[in-house]
């Protein structure tokens, strides 16, 4: 037998294409299924005791329905209890995460909040100036600008219409 | 006498994998007890159900599949601790002006 000739063998063609290790991983995806069934049942039973503790009888019923829901409508309820926990359960400190944690680090990355409406205004007023100044305007600056005036007209009429058809006549 | 000096730079790195391995251990054990802990906390009205569901979690995710079971507490400590809201303040006392 040659030295090496087990590491041959082991290296071989058919041994390289083996389902063993895919074989494992559907293993681990499977035991790892019945872990969070069963942490999803724990949870159930969990807050089925905290609203039936004074109540027995309905605990007992509850517990039944419950693994009933469990055996014959795994993935439903599953879902269910991952959706109430993210946005009921831990939605406030999500949103507080989102909002100091990774919004911060976005901004720092390029990634930030856009404020048209007061770029918008910015560019209108630098219009406006070069207006005052007799400057000729681009045919951009032109339609830019028409489109700004059209909007405001369209925004004072909608305004005065809301407030005339509520009785509402503005102070004085 | 260089062979002591060569011996004393091995062991270095053996006590460093013995204290890896103790270290390795005792984080097993942790997350032994925070599994067991849990089922203790969600299953409080019988002793025996959560022995058995904690004995489950603990043979799942402790003995059979210890990366999953590490990894699962290291980020449910991540994500319910406040330590993510930290980062943006280290990133900003990096980027401070005078």
């Amino acid at each position: 037998m040659l030295p090496f000739e087990s590491l041959f063998s082991a290296l071989s063609l058919p041994s390289l294409f083996s389902a063993l290790p895919l074989l494992g991983i559907l293993q681990t995806v499977s035991d790892l299924g019945l872990v969070i069934k069963i942490m999803v049942f724990a949870y159930l039973l969990y807050w089925l005791f905290i609203v039936f503790r004074e109540q027995q009888m309905l605990l007992g019923l509850a517990t039944i329905i419950a693994a009933y829901f469990m055996f014959f409508h795994q993935l439903s309820v599953i879902v269910l209890v991952l959706l109430f926990f993210v946005f009921i359960v831990m939605s406030g400190h999500f949103q507080f995460i989102i909002d100091m944690g990774i919004v911060p680090i976005l901004g720092f990355l390029g990634f930030r909040e856009s404020h048209g409406a007061m770029e918008e205004q910015v560019k209108m007023e630098e219009i406006q100036k070069k207006l005052m100044e007799g400057v000729t305007l681009s045919p951009e600056e032109t339609d830019a600008f028409r489109k700004s005036q059209e909007k405001q007209t369209r925004y004072e009429e909608r305004a005065r219409q809301v407030l005339s058809s509520s009785g509402y006549s503005g102070h004085r | 006498m260089a062979l002591f000096t060569l011996f004393g730079i091995l062991g270095i790195f053996q006590d460093a994998m013995l204290w890896l391995d103790i270290l390795k251990w005792l984080i097993l054990i942790w997350l032994a007890y925070y599994y067991y802990n849990w089922s203790r906390e969600h299953l409080p009205f019988s002793p025996l159900l959560s022995l058995i569901v904690g004995a489950i979690l603990i043979f799942y995710l402790v003995i059979e599949h210890p990366w999953v079971g590490a990894i699962g507490y290291f980020g449910w400590a991540l994500i319910s601790s406040t330590l993510l809201l930290l980062v943006p303040s280290l990133f900003r006392l990096f980027t401070l002006k005078k």
